[in-house]
């Protein structure tokens, strides 16, 4: 085992850090990954930060997302590789690739932080909606999925997918059966197949009350899969549909090149930051965090990123709290406002037609 | 009130265009110039004229015209509006929206008032009779337009199809884009200076503003190096918009000194959408250049002002706007044609250092509709074809009469 994860591991197990353990941390993992990821090492160069440049967290440079389409981005060679996660999209775009030499920290960080959130509750039977690892087997979500229904779900789980899709109908089986046992239920997964589910369950006219004390976890956005709900209306919808409060409702947020999640709870929840984990909302015109209050994007330290990079460039808006942030959501790109056009939309449009 | 005539008319519209420098000198005689080679002459409004084998006309203006004006600048609004005006047609002037397409975030608010807004501000009574101007659309008014003419995406042009019948004009001007070529014999620091101001006005956000600077390779400085003179020039425009103004607010005021900010467009303003793909676009090319020798970036240090990428990649780059400049080598001209191809049908300008040396039959194969010196893509001249159609020609209507002759020959 590489002697850092050692390290991350016992003072994510030991609980809280100080200040001056994440940051000492932080360098230590800048560090190792400066001598062996090339193309950090360059990023950080370029901009006149290597370790011996910067002695605070706050400075290690944050490489953006799209990097990882581009880049492989691992301090150990990808044939080492025990496995590699591709980010979703659309079919057209290449996917970016995170590369893991060890399952450990991902699953320590998963595993924490379903600890950290969950706990308070008893536990539950998971009803899935997403695809196994079986059938995504570069999914991370899909994985963390699994991880968690191995520990947490001890009477059992299922993931309510197959090669064509969502199943519906075998989902609605299993809620009214719920219902009937009045067994709690642990609904997840991502926000578009919520979207699906629902329309089906108006379309046939049908709503559940699932049994108190059952809870959902949605995640990932729609990336067009799905007619867009905001946040609330998503919430809102939920509870008629399903039954639960809006309390009940939970939020993840995680991306495919990090190991840390963070959660919110209810539809203006604000999301938390574990210990091993440090947010700042930037202000894009100039890099520099921005006050309580105001909106930036979110760039994200992760110390169980050792294998990859630390830091991280969103392209996700939030506002900034005391105590975490509320996400806005992926920024997209500005619309163009009259006769030029600014990407690549034209060539979209050509392979249309 | 009595109408004015077209010549008075002419006469109205010069001096308040000299308030808007951007636009270029525009003399009442340009105007009635600009009748004479659109329309045969410049009495054709008001009277009939020899048109051919005893054949005369006279132009019938519409008798109202629909003028939709994109937010992106308002040059094409205030010529569009000019020419209703001239041909004595009623306009109805609708005004750009601020939308936004992250419903999360706040849209801001439009400048307090646009150039476009200025133009119609100054307007005397006998011609702004003749303007309503509205920030919102009934499908009615759109209905009793005889000509309705569009500025804006592709979109925007499609949803306004679908509203205009069968008997109204409909005149649009959809997405297009252009960029730029510098010829070896053209890489002189004096282009250099011309490309950057040619991409730095109107915040790059005119369908003229250049995209992309093809340079070619052999000449007396590399393309990089040329790259790095465009980004040099860059940062003194930054330096010049960014200087005290002391401007008059009088907009008639025929000494006008041009302003950048006011005049051009120039804004160091963005919304949170175009500072983060802005920011994206940056540390995505510093990391790519930090890691490939073929991409080169230089930009503006405190804020996102301008930027320039050099990448040895032929294929057409579309920028994100707001000074984004990409710059990319050629050998021959054969490589810009094909590294363009997809975009052919959205071309509109090609600046082009020094125009004299671009063979004509490359003017056909690129598919731009217009060719130019740089530094002057973003000052089309009155005359100018725009998108390739004629100004006026297109909005009038024509009544002929047919002079009668002896040896008319009648069949019964």
């Amino acid at each position: 085992m590489n002697p850092l994860d050692i390290k991350i591991i016992s003072a994510i197990q030991n609980g809280s850090f100080d200040e001056d353990t994440f940051n000492s941390l932080a360098l230590e993992i800048f560090t190792h990954q400066y001598q062996s990821n090339l193309p950090y090492h360059r990023y950080g160069d370029s901009l006149g930060k290597s370790p011996t440049q910067i002695a605070r967290w706050q400075d290690i440079p944050a490489v953006p997302q799209t990097a990882f389409k581009e880049f492989d981005l691992c301090t150990f060679p990808v044939e080492n590789a025990v496995k590699i996660f591709h980010t979703s999209g659309t079919t057209t775009q290449v996917p970016g690739k995170h590369y893991l030499d060890t399952l450990e920290l991902y699953e320590i960080s998963c595993l924490e932080g379903y600890h950290r959130t969950f706990a308070p509750f008893a536990p539950l039977n998971f009803a899935i909606l997403a695809a196994s690892p079986a059938l995504a087997p570069h999914s991370s979500l899909s994985h963390m999925l699994d991880v968690w229904s191995a520990q947490f779900a001890p009477r059992g789980s299922f993931f309510f997918w197959n090669p064509d899709g969502l199943m519906i109908q075998a989902f609605i089986d299993a809620m009214k059966m719920a219902v009937d046992f009045k067994e709690p239920l642990f609904v997840m997964g991502t926000a578009f197949a919520f979207v699906h589910l629902m329309d089906a369950l108006q379309k046939r006219g049908e709503s559940l009350k699932l049994p108190a004390g059952s809870l959902v976890m949605e995640t990932g956005g729609y990336k067009g899969k799905s007619r867009e709900l905001t946040k609330a209306e998503l919430y809102a919808s939920l509870t008629s549909t399903l039954g639960i409060p809006d309390e009940n409702i939970f939020n993840e947020y995680g991306m495919t090149e990090l190991g840390v999640q963070f959660y919110s709870r209810g539809s203006g929840g604000i999301h938390t930051v574990p210990p091993w984990a440090r947010v700042q909302i930037v202000s894009p015109s100039n890099g520099q965090e921005v006050a309580t209050g105001h909106t930036g994007l979110v760039r994200i330290f992760d110390l169980t990123n050792r294998g990859s990079v630390i830091a991280i460039q969103t392209e996700d808006a939030a506002v900034r709290h005391e105590t975490g942030f509320s996400l806005l959501g992926r920024v997209n790109r500005a619309e163009t406002r009259g006769c030029s056009i600014a990407a690549d939309d034209l060539i979209e449009k050509g392979k249309k037609s | 009130m009595s109408r004015p005539s077209t010549s008075e008319r002419a006469t109205l519209l010069a001096g308040i265009l000299s308030g808007f420098p951007q636009l270029g000198q525009i003399a009442p005689g340009d105007l009635l110039s600009l009748l004479d080679a659109e329309l045969g002459s410049p009495a054709a409004l008001e009277q009939f004229v020899p048109y051919t084998r005893g054949i005369s006309k006279r132009a019938r203006p519409p008798q109202s015209i629909l003028h939709i004006c994109s937010g992106n600048l308002a040059n094409p609004g205030i010529l569009s509006l000019t020419f209703g005006l001239l041909l004595g047609s009623q306009n109805l002037v609708k005004l750009p929206r601020n939308t936004s397409a992250n419903d999360f975030l706040q849209v801001q608010a439009i400048p307090a008032k646009s150039e476009l807004e200025r133009f119609i501000a100054a307007l005397p009574e006998n011609l702004s009779a003749d303007v309503t101007v509205v920030r919102e659309l009934s499908d009615t008014q759109i209905a009793q337009s005889e000509v309705v003419i569009v500025y804006g995406s592709d979109e925007t042009c499609g949803k306004l199809r679908r509203k205009v019948g069968w008997n109204q004009k409909f005149i649009t001007y959809g997405h297009r884009l252009s960029f730029g070529i510098v010829l070896q014999e053209g890489i002189t620091p004096e282009t250099a200076k011309r490309i950057a101001w040619d991409t730095a006005i109107y915040d790059q956000q005119g369908c003229l503003s250049p995209h992309d600077i093809y340079v070619q390779e052999g000449g007396p400085v590399s393309p990089t190096g040329f790259a790095a003179q465009i980004a040099q020039e860059l940062e003194l425009f930054k330096i010049q918009a960014s200087a005290p103004k002391s401007i008059s607010e009088d907009s008639a005021d025929s000494d006008v000194k041009p302003d950048l900010c006011r005049h051009y467009g120039v804004s160091f303003e963005r919304s949170l959408e175009e500072q983060s793909e802005l920011m994206h676009l940056r540390s995505s090319y510093t990391f790519r250049s930090a890691n490939d020798p073929r991409v080169k970036i230089w930009q503006s240090e405190g804020d996102d002002f301008w930027t320039v990428i050099y990448e040895d990649e032929k294929q057409f780059a579309t920028s994100c706007l707001n000074r984004v400049l990409f710059i990319k080598p050629f050998r021959k001209l054969s490589e810009v044609v094909e590294a363009t191809a997809l975009y052919r049908p959205y071309l509109s300008t090609i600046g082009v250092a020094p125009l004299a040396g671009l063979p004509e039959q490359f003017a056909l194969t690129l598919g731009a509709l217009r060719y130019c010196e740089l530094g002057t893509m973003q000052s089309p001249p009155l005359f100018w074809l725009h998108d390739g159609r004629p100004n006026l020609a297109d909005l009038v209507t024509w009544v002929e009469r047919e002079e009668s002759t002896d040896d008319t020959d009648i069949h019964r």
